[in-house]
């Protein structure tokens, strides 16, 4: 109960921010955006480069990974890191008794809803307007596990994020890094080109990172891509993913409010 | 008399910068990481899209690559002489400090797009002229001297278009000064630049043709490069080039009218 | 003819309600109820050169927006202008040449470098020649005594050396009109003092023409006989400080030092307690009274010490502010 009044708190102040929310959601839009009219330049004989992948299968693509970009994708790490650790506040937070895990999540909850709506809009839109580009699966049963993923996919980013921003315990300058990370990022989880399109080396790469497993996965599940087979093996290996995060978590967080508490701020 | 002046202060900011430099190593270092990650990427990217495709609206693979170095060259030098500024001014409005420019006796926009430098831009523009000349010797262009003065001619003038653009957009900020991620917008929309203009074109969308202009800006300079230019090209780039400006002047004049700083 | 000339200067602001809450959001999406702020509301006053003025009033009660349009970074919504017979907003070059405006709180000197550099680059901005530069900031760093920190970093110095170093880059050129808004605000009394001296002797030695703006009265009884009090926008009172008391307050204030407590009751027939915090009792008595009353306390009560004194101005500009009519 207590969770969900932090929930609505901060719905408040994201309503207001809502100008600058949206410029965010524009922001994760673009770059999709662009690279579908890459892919229109490049497919104009209405060829499929790899069997399964026409231009209305990119076209899909794309729109929903900006959809999941904006939604799915935690950006917790810098609050965490330059607000709470570097500032202090994170003090406030100690004092309290709850769980810091769960109210950063509930605290980033509205930001990312907030993105969410804007991104569902922007398909309503889409579809009837362009409606022939757009394709998703009409299967009940593939649409309730890719939202499954798709909340996955979610917890993951949200915990890899957190225990990142947890970094700045032992890490100053950590900005660096955040660019490097974005960068891994976007190519491994499949924002520059679907994995199946990359090559060989790449794809095997990005299947062993869990980058995937927050966009690229919950993105294809929706186009349909997936057989239920597939959607529940993907399944399987994001509980792994996230379970594996989790411990880290722990131990990061054990690790460094040691560090903070021995110190002091 | 007076661009002697303008000369003066900016050696004199040059020097303030290069020292500032020295003193505040924090800042370097992230900037470099973004230097070095962001500048890399813009290969990596167009590598990984052009594995699958040959070519695109004409452009081969390695001219798609030679355009994103030309991009890279170019880039780097906003990057040093302009993009600090950008986040600054955001800043500088939301938190009223405009007014202590506005109250030099100098050219407020001058001001605000040449305080900063950022030197780990250079990074991007040396990286973009080794892959640049790699590239064109792999690919055997016969490069005359004028092909490359009209390169960089072109290419000033496109970053000029750019920047332009950027401070039209950055202006509404004293209208609605919270909206600093605009900045990063205008990073994302200045990434078209690295494709050929056609993809705007072909999309035949309303919403989109005002970024044509955009698109002219490095495309143009790369065909310049490679003998590839349609005059049409030159012209409409230049035209963009001079209205964008003219516009960004006017349009920021306009708007200080309406700036009340913060803290009455 | 006056080197600073305001005439039925006016400034509003449009701003909207809000209400609080997660209602009051939504409506504000749908419905937004705009009204007009007026900052300040037809200000008339004429100064003449070499005149150092302060300008008191409460917060929000629009002495900093007069001031931004005296020094051109506000358009006023209407009035006339005129500073060194310059149009203010148009901001000439010339004009900007030969005013300055300083800010208590914004700084424009840069961080990570001493001071002395910040100083060069307005050298170039202003134009001012190499030997007059040099002059100068040889005169305004003796006499703010800052000489030793001139090439330490700004980051490095305390509020107040930063402060002094703010006003040294602000007046290098030599400015002849004088803007300063809350100079002295968050600085500890001795520097307070120290930057009081330091803006009389400025006044005097090149007959600047300043307008000053303060929170801490003492910066204004000190530095300034002529003060203009603004409240709600409006000019209420432009005239010598000492005749402000003299007219609104025509009171002396005893304070006495009691040995023992002594009820509220008995203390009330003499004057107007101000303060009754024992062992100190402040009351407050017309000024025909006060040796009268002064003679029947040390008579009547046990009294260790007393003392006289005027009417604090705060005091008396603050009744001036809660009554509002003149």
């Amino acid at each position: 109960m207590r969770y969900l009044k932090i929930l609505l708190l901060h719905f408040e102040h994201v309503f207001e921010q809502r100008l600058r929310s949206l410029v965010w959601f524009v922001v994760t839009f673009i770059n999709p955006l662009v690279l579908i009219l890459f892919w229109r330049g490049a497919l104009k004989g209405g060829q499929e480069i790899v069997p399964g992948w026409s231009i209305t299968t990119i076209v899909s693509y794309y729109f929903l990974v900006a959809i999941t970009g904006a939604f799915l994708v935690s950006h917790i790490e810098e609050d965490i890191a330059e607000r709470d650790i570097q500032k202090g506040e994170l003090v406030r937070y100690l004092i309290k008794p709850f769980s810091y895990y769960w109210i950063k999540l509930f605290e980033e909850a509205p930001y990312r809803i907030l993105q969410g709506a804007y991104g569902i809009v922007t398909l309503v839109i889409f579809y009837f307007c362009f409606g022939g580009f757009i394709s998703l699966s009409k299967d009940p049963l593939t649409i309730c596990l890719a939202i499954v993923i798709a909340l996955l996919g979610a917890f993951i980013s949200a915990t890899f994020k957190q225990t990142i921003g947890l970094l700045a315990f032992w890490i100053t300058d950590i900005f660096g890094l955040y660019e490097v990370l974005e960068v891994i990022h976007i190519v491994f989880a499949g924002v520059v080109m679907p994995l199946a399109l990359l090559p060989s080396f790449v794809r095997i790469i990005a299947n062993i990172l869990p980058f995937a497993y927050i966009i690229y996965y919950p993105t294809v599940a929706f186009i349909g891509q997936l057989s239920y087979p597939e959607l529940i093996r993907v399944i399987g290996i994001q509980c792994v993913w996230l379970g594996f995060m989790i411990i880290v978590y722990r131990k990061v967080w054990n690790a460094g409010i040691k560090k903070f508490t021995a110190i002091g701020q | 008399m007076k661009i002697k002046k303008y000369f003066r202060v900016y050696k004199t900011l040059l020097g303030l910068n290069l020292s500032a430099l020295t003193a505040y190593r924090g800042g370097f270092y992230a900037m470099m990481a973004s230097s070095v990650v962001w500048g890399s990427f813009q290969y990596i990217s167009v590598l990984l899209l052009t594995s699958r495709v040959k070519s695109i609206f004409g452009w081969s693979r390695n001219e798609l690559i030679i355009l994103t170095a030309a991009y890279s060259f170019f880039w780097g030098i906003f990057h040093f002489v302009l993009a600090r500024n950008f986040s600054r001014i955001s800043r500088v409005i939301d938190y009223g400090e405009l007014d202590l420019i506005l109250a030099k006796p100098m050219d407020s926009q001058f001001l605000m797009s040449f305080w900063m430098m950022n030197f780990t831009g250079l990074f991007r523009t040396i990286l973009g002229s080794i892959i640049l000349i790699y590239m064109l010797s792999i690919t055997h262009v016969i490069v005359t001297a004028a092909n490359v003065i009209g390169f960089f001619l072109l290419g000033l003038c496109g970053l000029t278009l750019i920047y332009s653009f950027w401070f039209i957009m950055v202006t509404f900020l004293i209208w609605y000064p919270r909206l600093s991620n605009i900045i990063e917008l205008l990073y994302n929309i200045t990434g078209i630049t690295r494709y050929p203009p056609q993809i705007i074109y072909e999309a035949k969308n309303f919403v989109l043709f005002f970024l044509l202009p955009l698109t002219l800006a490095m495309a143009t300079p790369t065909k310049v490069l490679l003998n590839k230019v349609i005059y049409g090209d030159v012209a409409w780039l230049l035209f963009f080039t001079f209205i964008f400006f003219l516009l960004s002047r006017w349009f920021w004049k306009f708007a200080l009218k309406f700036y009340t700083s913060a803290s009455g | 003819m006056a080197i600073i000339s305001v005439k039925n200067l006016s400034k509003s602001y449009q701003s909207y309600k809000k209400e609080p809450g997660m209602l009051g959001s939504l409506k504000s999406l749908i419905k937004r109820e705009y009204f007009e702020k007026k900052a300040v509301d037809s200000i008339s006053f004429e100064i003449e050169e070499g005149e150092l003025v302060g300008f008191i009033g409460p917060n929000g009660a629009g002495k900093t927006t007069t001031l931004k349009c005296l020094s051109g970074l506000l358009y006023p919504t209407s009035g006339d202008l005129s500073v060194m017979g310059y149009v203010p907003h148009n901001r000439k070059e010339d004009f900007l040449k030969q005013m300055s405006i300083v800010m208590g709180q914004k700084n424009q000197l840069w961080w990570d470098l001493p001071a002395i550099e910040s100083y060069i680059l307005n050298k170039e901005i202003y134009e001012i020649p190499k030997k007059e530069f040099e002059r100068t900031l040889d005169e305004l760093t003796e006499l703010l005594d800052v000489k030793n920190i001139l090439n330490v970093q700004v980051r490095k110095l305390s509020l107040g050396q930063r402060m002094k170093m703010e006003l040294i880059g602000s007046l290098l050129h030599r400015p002849k009109v004088l803007f300063l808004d809350e100079p002295t605000i968050g600085l500890d009394v001795f520097v307070q003092k120290k930057l009081r001296d330091f803006i009389r002797d400025y006044n005097e030695r090149y007959k600047a023409t300043i307008i000053l703006t303060s929170h801490y009265m003492q910066d204004v009884k000190e530095l300034c006989s002529r003060v203009i009090v603004i409240n709600y926008g409006k000019l209420i009172y432009d005239g010598n400080l000492k005749d402000i008391v003299k007219k609104y307050s025509p009171e002396k204030r005893i304070i006495i030092i009691l040995s023992e407590a002594v009820e509220r009751e008995r203390l009330e027939r003499f004057g107007r307690i101000e303060e009754n915090d024992f062992p100190k009792v402040v009351l407050s008595v017309p000024l025909q009274d006060y040796k009268k009353v002064a003679a029947k306390l040390l008579e009547d009560f046990p009294v260790e010490d007393l003392n006289i004194e005027d009417p604090a101005i705060e005091g008396v500009i603050r009744d001036i502010f809660s009554n509002e009519k003149i």
